[in-house]
């Protein structure tokens, strides 16, 4: 290579940006002008050139990366269905039987009141765990993908 | 029937040779660069703040480089990646590569290799640099002078090396 002239640094950040296509048309002329007179810059313009396209051949033979294996964890739709139905049918025979209860003369009012106070602690539990386990499945982000 | 997880793996799988590469140059090890990558998809998966498609990988590189630079952060205990980029032990450790001109890149220091890998290892455009890096995109042509100037510099010590072991 010939020796770099005082004016050649000014043009190395548009050799690499002639490389990239990433001038402007006047940029280029600028840079166009300069390569016709200036032989220490072309011949490393052709060096970058072929250190770029080194870079890529290179790139290309890296191994494709091992991905983490993908799984679906969408519920099908017939398990919601089961769900709801269940769930609807057990309100409405727990309706029928707390009003056949409540309706039910023959028992003392505490006793009623103990029975209701039994079921509805047993309600606010059963509640209480599967909104702990929901919270916990949405903070769990490795759930949806196996690695 | 497409899950959105398995659209987003179809967007972002053409970019993940290249994130790998980033994280791998950023971390200089294979398997935390790996993890890095596995986290940045998990979170592509589950994210709300999905990019539109046009915009996939200019978000997903800087998904990758933010965690590998976190990584780097906890690993060497720093808070500016100036004081990563003078420590020798990073800058040092060749990966083991058969190309001359990828070993002389894992041999940059860390400010320069970074936009290196951007440009020619995930042929990001300048304005993509700019958003991932979060630099104005007017330094993005004269860093990337920089630094290939210095990878031509590296290159030629390795050859030199090279004849000398000859
Ligand atoms: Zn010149």
């Amino acid at each position: 290579m010939t020796e770099a002239t005082r004016e050649c640094a000014l043009y190395e950040p548009l050799l690499s940006g002639a490389l990239d296509n990433e001038l402007t048309q006047q940029q280029q002329q600028l840079l166009q002008q300069h390569l016709q007179r200036c032989e220490y810059c072309s011949a490393k313009l052709a060096q970058l050139e072929q250190q770029s396209a080194a870079l890529r051949a290179a790139q290309q033979t890296m191994p494709e990366p091992t991905m983490p294996h993908l799984q679906t964890t969408t519920t099908p739709v017939w398990q919601w269905l089961g769900w709801l139905l269940m769930l609807v049918g057990l309100l409405v025979i727990g309706g029928w039987a707390a009003y056949q209860y409540v309706q039910d003369a023959s028992l003392p009012i505490w006793l009623k009141l103990a029975v209701g106070a039994v079921y509805l602690g047993l309600t606010v539990l059963f509640i209480g765990v599967a909104w702990q386990r929901k919270q916990q499945a949405k903070t769990d982000r490795y759930k949806k993908v196996q690695l | 029937m497409q899950t959105l997880q398995q659209q987003r793996y179809q967007l972002l799988q053409p970019h993940l040779r290249g994130a790998q590469l980033l994280a791998q140059q950023l971390l200089q090890c294979q398997s935390s660069a790996e993890d890095c990558l596995h986290d940045a998809l998990i979170s592509a998966f589950t994210t709300k703040g999905f990019p539109e498609t046009a915009k996939v990988k200019a978000w997903f590189l800087q998904v990758v480089r933010f965690r590998s630079l976190d990584l780097l952060r906890q690993r060497k205990k720093l808070t500016t990646l100036d004081a990563i980029s003078t420590l020798e032990e990073v800058v040092n450790t060749p990966l083991p590569a058969e190309s001359n001109a990828l070993k002389a890149l894992s041999l940059l220091p860390f400010a320069q290799s970074d936009v290196l890998v951007l440009r020619e290892l995930n042929d990001c455009s300048y304005a993509e640099i700019a958003t991932i890096m979060q630099i104005p995109q007017g330094t993005v042509m004269s860093r990337l002078a920089r630094a290939r100037e210095a990878l031509r510099l590296q290159l030629q010590q390795l050859e030199r090396g090279e004849q000398a072991n000859d």
